[in-house]
């Protein structure tokens, strides 16, 4: 569905309500830098991304982009308003507040599902589908193939995968259940869970006196403990103190110390190793990437680039490293918890009543750190000055209490033994619930995992369908805009080893080339990303296309065939073309066809309280009496470049003739020159003013040796000696505005090139009102 | 809008593994089919739908 009008007022640039009639036909709108014509992109874009304009998305544009949307002088009581006409009549109502708050009227409509990489195509858009990587090159193209949202879904999965690793506490988990594994060993040995379970009923048998039958395994366990702890509550006070003391004595902190020393040392070389090949991969990625840029890939692991070649290995090898230190980190944190863990116990024991007398024994200053000890503190960050601590204050403690059990006391031993497994018993069955929620996890991830898996398989094959759609589009768009150019064969295709990534190739002078960048300027770059967004418009699409300044670094010759290719391929289509540059804008004026096409201009920019303004001429003549006032040498200087441009447009619609100059001179005529020749064609430039007769236009041949003799007097003066004064600049733009305006109908308001009688030799416009024989 | 089957991805990796229960499948498929997965998650939407689905996984018999 086409546009019918876009009227803004107080968005962007605009102040008072600015209305582009489109008139439901393709138009060409002529503006300056800083005119407003990107504000009418910017409008569309608004209501096609919900509020969003790409460009402006940045940290001081505001939460809602307020600051860039509205203009920097909305008086306080008015909105910023976009209306946007539809062919159909429909009218879109967008009301932003100064706070960028906004209501679109209606919610849903025709323009919200369009897709505005398919719709809009800006200057610094164009080269970004020539990206310098294949992973550039996939992030730009696949929102124009239409697949950006199966893209951004595949992400979302890949950040919750690793997400359920973090959130889990997957590595905390894991290390608790080695923790408890080696613990498991050294209490019950290489046993499995079945001989586990059946030493477990045999002390439920012993402890409660009765036959395990419906219990679970951890019901057992509680009430097995429940029964231990009765029995040690009726020893005597002699058993008690012996009891707590062999807890004490076999508490091994010396050998968690001696652990701890051995896994930090692992976990230094380790992180050693993992900086050397970190090094030597930097190293080879750098003298990699000078040998041939084209073929980096960011390693998404170490951030470093490297050749796909080496990405292989080099992931692998960076993984087995990653990996060994993970272990030994968690081999670190498992010792520094069994320390933790006998600290604990020792602190509660030296609690104890039963051994009161023997702790007033001990250093007081050695006992006072440990009661004192805070334990997580330690768990966070276990230093060598608290290893040390720990050695010297606390380990002669242990051994003291080792002297004092040297005789084993009937009953108590084998008492604190059973004791012993249970709580071992007791941290296996905390175990199995982590062991379970690990398991929850991986079987998440993994499912998560393939679903991204399932998702990146129809991205690659809808990504290939639509390349191989398009190809032939892209190369044919290529052949107009570069006719006997042998670049030829321009084709996207997906490489089979690498999952986001897409290339462009093409043949170049016969040889066939992977990346445009090799053998492209910038400016065949920027034009073949303008066939690939053209062809991708092109393909199942009805919206407008709109084109802001997209031709920046085209030269004249290319940027006419912009204009071949638009007639070409668009002439169904509604193109929205913005331009600064103002001979395209007057070639184009010439060169596309009217019935379909219009042209309008810009005035150029005053002020934020003025704003937008269209210009009520149909040439560029605002331009130059924009700078009248501040530099009248500049305004006539503008006014004799544009009749250099628009009289070589013209006389070449008009078959003027002139004599054969020096190579390129015939390039650089001036207006002048084309003026002179028109006004001694008396006979040419004809007017039926009775209806019936052509007779000589006399008043147009008058109004052009007008601007003819002020241009070469005053026109060329401007430009050479910087003395022209307001009045003479206002006549000579006046004057040439007059003479241009001679070249178009009074009646049907065409052109006098509008038609063709290449029977009869002229050229006139739609009513036959004025006729040109050349 | 990708003109995408949902459901029929989700029944696909869910055919991969059959322990994912209906609910942890349910929550991704609402997830999937939602507006919100039009743009990219901030950290905090991926921490809280992650700890929705672990809350959401499925229960597994476990002997020792």
């Amino acid at each position: 569905m086409k546009i019918k009008k876009i009227k803004i007022s107080w968005f962007r640039g605009a102040a008072d309500p600015i209305e582009l009639d489109l008139n439901l036909k393709s138009m060409v709108i002529y503006g300056e830098n800083g005119a407003g014509k990107s504000s009418f992109v910017d409008a569309v874009e608004y209501n096609i991304n919900k509020g969003r304009i790409n460009h402006l998305a940045h940290e001081y544009s505001g939460k809602r982009q307020e600051k860039a949307v509205i203009n920097t002088h909305m008086p306080g009581s008015q909105n910023g308003v976009i209306l946007i006409t539809m062919e159909d009549n429909s009218v879109i109502e967008t009301k932003i507040q100064q706070n960028g708050c906004f209501v679109v009227n209606p919610p849903i409509s025709e323009i919200s599902h369009w897709d505005y990489q398919r719709t809009i195509l800006r200057q610094n858009e164009v080269a970004n589908f020539i990206a310098n990587t294949k992973g550039d090159k996939y992030s730009a193209l696949l929102p124009l193939l239409g697949l950006g949202y199966l893209e951004i879904t595949a992400e979302n999965l890949r950040k919750i995968e690793r997400n359920l690793s973090l959130v889990g506490t997957l590595e905390a988990k894991r290390a608790e259940i080695e923790r408890v594994d080696l613990k498991r060993n050294s209490s019950f040995g290489a046993v499995d869970d079945i001989a586990i379970e059946n030493d477990l009923k045999n002390l439920y048998q012993t402890y409660c006196g009765k036959t395990a039958t419906t219990e679970t395994f951890s019901e057992l366990v509680t009430n097995t403990q429940t029964a231990v702890q009765l029995k040690i509550n009726k020893l005597s006070n002699e058993q008690k103190k012996f009891s707590s003391l062999l807890e004490i004595s076999k508490l091994d902190v010396a050998t968690n110390l001696s652990d701890i020393k051995i896994s930090a040392i692992k976990l230094g070389e380790s992180a050693q190793s993992l900086i050397v090949e970190r090094l030597g991969v930097l190293k080879a990625a750098i003298s990699y990437s000078e040998k041939n840029k084209d073929e980096e890939i960011k390693c998404p692991a170490c951030g470093q680039p490297i050749s796909s070649i080496l990405f292989s290995s080099h992931i692998k090898s960076e993984e087995a490293a990653l990996k060994e230190a993970l272990a030994n980190f968690n081999l670190y944190k498992i010792h520094v918890g069994s320390l933790c863990e006998n600290l604990q116990n020792l602190k509660r024991l030296l609690f104890q009543d039963q051994i009161k007398d023997w702790k007033t024994q001990q250093d007081t200053g050695n006992v006072g750190y440990i009661e004192s000890m805070e334990i997580d503190s330690i768990r966070d960050s276990c230093t060598s000055v608290i290893q040390a601590e720990i050695e010297n204050r606390i380990v002669p403690i242990i051994e003291e209490s080792k002297k004092e059990v040297v005789t084993p006391l009937a009953g108590v031993v084998e008492l604190l033994t059973d004791k012993e497994k249970l709580e071992t018993l007791q941290q296996i069955t905390r175990a199995l619930a982590l062991k379970k929620k690990v398991r929850e996890a991986e079987e998440l991830i993994a499912f998560v995992s393939s679903l991204q898996r399932i998702f990146r398989e129809q991205i690659r094959s809808r990504a290939s369908a639509v390349i191989g759609a398009i190809s032939a589009d892209i190369a044919r768009m290529w052949g107009i805009l570069h006719p006997e150019e042998r670049v030829e064969d321009v084709r996207l295709s997906l490489p089979d080893d690498v999952d986001k990534a897409i290339e462009i190739g093409l043949k170049f002078y016969g040889v066939n080339q992977d990346s445009p960048r090799l053998t492209l300027s910038e400016g065949h770059r920027n034009s073949l990303g303008l066939c690939i967004f053209l062809a991708m418009a092109k393909k199942d699409n009805k919206t407008p296309v709109i084109l802001d300044d997209v031709v920046v670094s085209f030269d004249r010759n290319h940027r006419g065939m912009v204009g071949t290719l638009l007639v070409k391929e668009f002439s169904d289509r509604q193109v929205i073309l913005f331009t600064h540059e103002r001979d395209w804008y007057i070639d184009l004026k010439a060169q596309l066809d009217q019935k379909i096409w219009e042209s309008k201009t810009l005035m150029p920019w005053e002020s934020p309280e003025i704003g937008i303004r269209l210009s009520t001429r149909q040439f560029t003549f605002d331009d130059a009496r924009a700078s009248l006032q501040t530099s009248p040498d500049s305004a006539a200087n503008t006014a004799r470049k544009i009749m250099d441009i628009f009289m070589a447009v013209m006389a070449e619609s008009l078959k003027i003739s002139l004599p054969y100059l020096h190579r390129e001179r015939n390039d650089r005529r001036t207006g002048h020159e084309f003026l002179e020749k028109i006004a001694s064609s008396s006979n040419s430039f004809q007017i039926k003013r009775d209806g019936v007769n052509y007779e000589s236009f006399t008043e147009a041949l008058d109004d052009i040796k007008t601007a003819d003799r002020l241009i070469v007097s005053w026109g060329n003066r401007a430009s050479h000696d910087f003395n022209i004064v307001k009045n003479e600049a206002t006549m000579l733009i006046d004057a040439c505005e007059k003479a241009l305006s001679r070249f178009t109908c009074t009646g049907c308001g065409k052109e006098v090139t509008n038609l063709t009688n290449e029977k009869s030799g002229f050229k006139q416009c739609a009513c036959g009102y004025i006729k040109w024989k050349y | 809008m990708v003109d995408i089957s949902i459901q029929e991805i989700v029944k696909e990796a869910r055919g991969l593994h059959p322990e994912i229960s209906d609910a942890v499948a349910g929550k991704l498929s609402n997830f999937l089919s939602s507006d919100l997965n039009a743009s990219e998650l901030s950290i905090i939407s991926v921490k809280q739908l992650t700890e929705e689905l672990l809350n959401a996984s499925k229960e597994i018999n476990e002997k020792i």
